[in-house]
């Protein structure tokens, strides 16, 4: 079906997708309730294990037998192998507990699908619907809606002859469906006939969305969880007395306060998210009916009027919308695409609810190298949340491209998805069970710092590649790109936050991991190489991460690459690739003087012992400095596209401190710093040139993040036309007539790129066989 | 009361009822097919707040339905035709309900060759009064049930009176 002209004409001129239906939204949502409600389950089905005498017997003796206590002081290693053996010892009895929470899961989720096959006959049963045999003109006039809704097969007609309400239904199962029309809106047939088919249209565009089984699922799902799982939990709280005694809330080990709070916020998830379902699929059948049949959005706008205000607390909770967002949603479908904060909060705390119970459950698998558990959870949250936030940067695009709000898509989203996420994280089945009641809120709000500014960040550049590739052509193969490029670079702040759940005082402290080499002998070396090397627990974790170095690099090479397809210039590309260069040549510069200053500064006895790591600490810190400067030039000299510029100079900046220290490590030789070097090119390996590249790329990342701000904050304001503003209009790209001079500038950019791309490549695939032990075999 | 027993009251009951409504309640006659199958089969209009489904439309405006009350009112009403055919030494079917109104079956070309019951003054009066009442009973203000009673007793009133 081709959109009616009248709406390709009408709709207001920032429609960048003139033509296109609205999307249905519900299939996402259901997706996020099945998660939600399998993860709320879980933990419930949990804390119902161990209600059961024989298995709270089982599952407490093991606990003890096989705890482990870890120093305060422990190194990762230690802390791996603790956890190994603790991993190995629980083995038996988590899965027990596993098998036991996965057959009531498997049981709640059939015992769902199975009344949400009974349930149209049973509505058919308990409303004594009829049907309208011998309603000639009713039933020619509901076949000639259906051909005009283009609904092939047509669904049954059914009338509900003991409803005075002027309303009707659609409801069925496995595409037998039959839309219900309820005696009083029968009275408008004859009444009121635009307003009769403005209803009428209204369900038949439920069948176009699809949306029909998956809210019948979402039902009957809700109320499988009330009564399988949540209903249960309440009983035992009750008979134990959990709830009648306020003064043991908050002692013993097994505390009801968490479990009534945990029990409360999931009941209450759950529950918006299915109203946020209902109210959906309602606002996008009257999109439709506004988009594909305009003669009867005025008669459905009056019938929305008839209606009271149900109150803002109703359209904004309730299961079905208010008439403003009803009318709206006719008038511009294309706005249902925007994420609400609430929508947003609720995603994040399905997203943290599913991840934090996934953990537990692949430690059982990985019960040899638990650090492979945690990697792959952060791995499955850093997908996750990217592929929410590239959605709802997607939508806020999509619904109005040249009024994207940036406040929503770079702060209110990524606020609203990390505290759900943030409280999601928290409610897992190990704290409701008050096995481990330690939960450490410093460092729950402090993880959920961490975690707004990674997302804000990651906002930041999905807007800046997403509104690129919608300039160059909006291909899907370009979106598609571009949301992976983001997935492969989230891991970094998933494996951050993870490792900080584990031990989480460490998140506060710098520790120089060579303390001792760091001696006061160094003088100010100290000082310097402390922060190259100097590290908080969670940093030292994400050295390791496995796709940083490639996921910093795709960061710019897909935008690029995609932007190259489309014959344009990429405007400010060059500059950035200059700026990122020209800090790397004054990093190595510094470099080359760093042997000398220190032979002139220090004893040959300090030199001699050790000095050689304090150098490259020294040198490192000097090259994640200078991202700061480079960020700030770039990002204060583009006005647009930063975050890809910055990683471009971030990228350049590295690779050319990568080389710089090679020429550092010449110049120590040659003039024999250490006392005991002759002058040769230093000999070195893939390995250790990969570990400090990835060293000086991530530090300098997070860096080049504060300079970006500090960059914008200074052209923000001096910027009044004195300085000059990189075009916002890229040119043409093209060689044949061009001077000389642009030619031979491109072939250089291009070879540098070339080059880097090369280096990214090399050092990737040489520190993933690195890192890949650390995570999956313990090494 | 067998099932037998249950249709052959009905189906008077049915034949008064599409009259009163095509009188009373001519937005309603349309899906009167439909709902004279469900009222049959003893649906009955849900009493207090009509609860929308977990999945309707989601407007709660109600309409002033009268067919529930109609219906009613023909119950009463053949119930009261049984009576006097029943005094008259005769077996009160549809067709002679229809007789009695005045009007014909759709599908029949003529009304029955049977003895028809014929009302007299007092009688169509009794009938107006059932109507009125029911009528009343609902809600309505006391002389619209009337008027509407009016145009339900007219024809055959009318008819029986001229007769």
């Amino acid at each position: 079906m081709t959109a009616p002209a009248a709406f390709v004409e009408t709709p207001d001129t920032d429609d960048a997708f003139p033509g296109q239906p609205p999307t249905p939204q519900t299939t996402a949502r259901f997706v996020i309730l099945l998660a939600a409600v399998s993860a709320a389950s879980i933990v419930l089905f949990s804390y119902l294990y161990l209600s059961v005498p024989t298995k709270q017997t089982l599952f407490m003796e093991r606990l003890t037998t096989c705890s482990i206590r870890v120093p305060d002081d422990a190194t990762l290693p230690q802390y791996a192998e603790a956890a190994a053996q603790e991993a190995v010892c629980m083995r038996s009895a988590r899965l027990d507990q596993a098998a036991w929470v996965g057959a009531a899961l498997g049981g709640e989720l059939a015992l769902a699908y199975g009344l949400y096959l009974v349930w149209p006959a049973w509505i058919r049963r308990r409303r004594g619907l009829v049907t309208f045999d011998g309603c000639t003109e009713i039933e020619q006039h509901l076949a000639k809606l259906t051909k005009a809704a283009e609904i092939d097969p047509a669904p049954t007609w059914l009338l509900d002859p003991g409803s005075r309400l002027a309303s009707g239904y659609v409801f069925g199962a496995r595409k037998r469906y039959s839309v219900c029309l309820r005696a009083g809106l029968i009275t408008r047939f004859v009444k009121d006939r635009a307003a009769f088919d403005a209803v009428v249209l209204h369900e038949l565009a439920h069948l176009r969305n699809r949306d029909v089984s998956k809210t019948h699922l979402t039902l009957t799902l809700w109320r499988t969880f009330v009564v399988v799982a949540a209903l249960p939990v309440v009983a035992l709280t009750i008979g134990s007395g959990g709830l009648t005694h306020p003064a043991e809330w908050f002692s013993g080990s097994a505390t009801a306060l968490p479990r009534i709070m945990a029990l409360l916020v999931l009941t209450a998830a759950l529950l918006l998210i299915r109203n946020g379902i209902r109210r959906t699929r309602e606002l996008e059948a009257d999109a439709t009916v506004g988009y594909f049949h305009p003669d009867s959005a005025g008669a459905l706008r009056a019938v929305f009027d008839q209606e009271p205000d149900r109150g803002r607390i109703r359209s904004w909770f309730g299961p079905h919308p208010g008439r403003a967002a009803r009318r709206a949603a006719v008038d511009k479908p294309k706005t249902l695409l925007q994420l609400r904060p609430w929508e947003g909060i609720g995603i994040g705390l399905s997203v943290g609810v599913v991840t934090a119970n996934l953990g537990p459950n692949l430690t059982n698998l990985f019960s040899q190298t638990p650090l492979a558990a945690f990697f792959l959870e952060g791995l499955a949250l850093g997908v996750l949340v990217c592929m929410v936030l590239a959605i709802a940067v997607w939508r806020e695009m999509f619904s109005s491209p040249t009024r994207a709000s940036r406040v929503r898509i770079l702060l209110v989203t990524p606020f609203a998805v990390s505290s759900g996420l943030a409280v999601g994280q928290l409610l897992t089945a190990v704290g409701i069970t008050g096995i481990d009641s330690s939960a450490d809120m410093v460092a729950a709000v402090a993880a959920w710092g961490v975690l707004l500014a990674g997302m804000v960040c990651l906002a930041a550049w999905l807007y800046s590649a997403f509104r690129l590739t919608a300039e160059d052509g909006r291909s899907a193969f370009g979106w598609l790109l571009t949301l992976a490029a983001a997935c492969v670079v989230t891991g970094w702040f998933t494996a951050w936050l993870l490792v900080q759940k584990a031990e989480s005082p460490a998140l506060w402290w710098l520790l120089p991991d060579r303390d001792d080499l760091l001696r006061n002998e160094t003088g100010w070396y100290r000082w310097l190489a402390a922060w190259g090397h100097a590290a908080n627990f969670p940093v030292s974790v994400a050295s390791n991460g496995l796709f940083i170095l490639l996921g910093s690099t795709l960061f710019w090479v897909i935008p690029f690459l995609l932007h190259l397809r489309s014959g344009r210039r990429f405007a400010g590309f060059g500059l950035a690739l200059r700026t990122g260069a020209a800090g790397g040549v004054a990093v190595l510069m510094i470099g080359c003087l760093l042997p000398i200053a220190a032979k002139s500064a220090l004893p040959l006895e300090t030199r001699a012992s050790s000095f050689g790591w304090v150098q490259d600490a020294s040198y490192i810190s000097v090259a994640v400095l200078m991202h700061v400067v480079v960020a700030a030039v770039v990002a204060g000299a583009a006005s647009r596209s930063r975050p890809i510029l910055v990683a471009v100079s971030a990228s350049a900046l590295s690779a050319v401190s990568l080389l710089g220290m090679l020429a550092m490590w010449a110049v120590g030789n040659c003039i024999n710093v250490t006392g005991k070097a002759s002058c040769r090119f230093p000999r070195t390996t893939f390995s250790e040139l990969a570990r400090n590249l990835h060293t000086i790329e991530l530090r300098g990342m997070l860096l080049a993040a504060i300079g970006c701000l500090i960059g914008v904050a200074i052209a923000r304001l001096f910027r009044r036309g004195s300085v000059p503003v990189l075009a916002s209009a890229p040119e043409k790209m093209s060689w044949r007539g061009a001077p000389l001079r642009t030619v031979a500038s491109d072939v250089v950019a291009l070879s540098f790129v070339v080059l880097l791309i090369a280096m990214s490549a090399t050092a990737s695939v040489t520190r993933l066989a690195d890192s890949f032990g650390f995570w999956f075999t313990g090494g | 009361m067998n099932r037998k027993t249950h249709d052959a009251q009905a189906e008077p009951v049915a034949a008064v009822a599409a009259i009163l409504i095509e009188a009373a309640a001519p937005a309603e006659l349309p899906m009167f097919p439909a709902l004279a199958r469900a009222y049959a089969n003893s649906v009955v209009m849900r009493r207090g707040r009509d609860r929308p489904s977990p999945v309707d439309f989601g407007i709660e405006d109600a309409e002033h339905l009268l067919t529930p009350v109609l219906w009613q009112a023909a119950v009463d009403v053949v119930a009261y035709f049984g009576t006097v055919a029943a005094s008259r030494g005769l077996a009160l079917t549809a067709d002679r309900v229809r007789a009695m109104l005045r009007r014909p079956a759709a599908d029949t070309p003529s009304v029955t060759a049977a003895p028809a019951v014929t009302l007299t003054k007092e009688e169509w009066g009794h009938v107006h009064g059932i109507v009125t009442e029911v009528l009343q009973k609902s809600g309505m203000p006391h002389e619209e049930a009337r008027q509407k009673a009016d145009s339900v007793v007219a024809k055959g009133y009318l008819s029986d009176d001229g007769a």
